[in-house]
């Protein structure tokens, strides 16, 4: 992997972890929150209602993507994290 | 926010970190030498506290709104992150950290890289030590310059994490060995907390919105984002993951 890969992956990581989805759908209720206030909307219930989503989805998915269950402690973690545990 | 708050998660959320950095050290140490790792690890101690020099006053050139706009982003960013992690480690479908168990790894990786003699400068371990410590804290530099300028108390929050840093590094020359009995999850899951609430509270006013009750507002959004993540504890708990968090605490 060149440099400027690893270097792409790093931030990636280091800004949007383990799930996009989590990280960046906040985010864009935040621009929407400001760009929304712009036109006199007094919207400050979206980004926190957006968060509470966010959350129970990553959860969700995290539930939803796990194939087996772990009925003891001798069975494999599971892979539908994404990446090792660091 | 009270000073003791901000000292608070600034210090908690170093202090996590750098558990994990030291487990890094510490297995370098016992398995190559002491001196390249702490060479490598004080480079890179010295490389953060720069980034917070130099990039927390230039942070606070920022209108307060757009610092706030942004420190509200990347308060929501990484608390998010560590609270999901948290989440999932509690809830069983993550297994909890094991320092003792990253160390005995660590320390056979660095035992296989070949041994050298305790005087010679080994860049095996001076970027091994160096790289831990440097990545483990970029982090945390990130949460402590956001923190510090939403409050415009940077110093506070840099004094802080330094102490976290300082204490675990005192700890870790006294007992020798990694740190296995600090609980993780539950500071991650605190500071976690703190930092989304606040992340929210900041984000929303950097926008120019004003919360209803002003900075009572954080009274409500704290317990609520609390009470959320623990019903998402028991959900991943009835879903069966319990039985793993369960083996891996121990």
């Amino acid at each position: 992997m060149s440099r400027a890969k690893l270097c792409l992956t790093f931030f990636r990581r280091l800004f949007l972890g383990d799930d996009w989805r989590l990280t960046s759908v906040p985010l864009v209720a935040l621009a929407l929150t400001a760009l929304l206030h712009q036109h006199g909307l007094a919207t400050w219930w979206l980004l926190p209602v957006t968060v509470a989503l966010a959350l129970t989805g990553s959860i969700r998915r995290v539930i939803r993507g796990r194939s087996t269950p772990a009925t003891n402690a001798n069975q494999p973690t599971p892979t539908a994290i994404g990446r090792p545990t660091p | 926010m009270s000073s003791l708050a901000l000292f608070g998660t600034a210090f908690l959320a170093s202090a996590v970190e750098m558990v994990e950095a030291l487990t890094i050290v510490l297995a370098l140490g016992v398995a190559r030498g002491w001196r390249s790792p702490l060479v490598g690890a004080a480079t890179a101690a010295v490389t953060l506290a720069v980034l917070v020099a130099a990039l927390g006053p230039a942070l606070r050139l920022l209108p307060i709104d757009t610092l706030r706009f942004v420190v509200g982003a990347l308060l929501l960013l990484f608390g998010l992150q560590w609270l999901r992690k948290a989440i999932l480690r509690a809830g069983g479908f993550k297994p909890m950290r094991d320092e003792q168990e990253a160390f005995q790894r660590r320390r056979a990786e660095a035992a296989e890289a070949g041994q050298l003699g305790q005087s010679r400068f080994d860049p095996y371990s001076f970027t091994l030590g160096f790289k831990g410590v440097l990545l483990e804290g970029l982090e945390v530099v990130l949460i402590v310059i956001s923190f510090g300028n939403g409050q415009g108390r940077l110093p506070l929050a840099a004094s802080a994490a330094a102490a976290a840093v300082i204490l675990v590094a005192v700890v870790g020359a006294v007992v020798r060995g990694p740190l296995a009995r600090v609980p993780e999850n539950g500071i991650k899951f605190g500071v976690g907390l703190m930092l989304t609430g606040f992340g929210v509270f900041w984000g929303v006013e950097g926008a120019g919105l004003h919360w209803p009750g002003g900075e009572l507002a954080l009274l409500v959004l704290l317990p609520l984002t609390a009470a959320l993540s623990l019903t998402l504890v028991r959900r991943l708990r009835r879903e069966g993951g319990v039985e793993l968090a369960s083996a891996g605490a121990g």
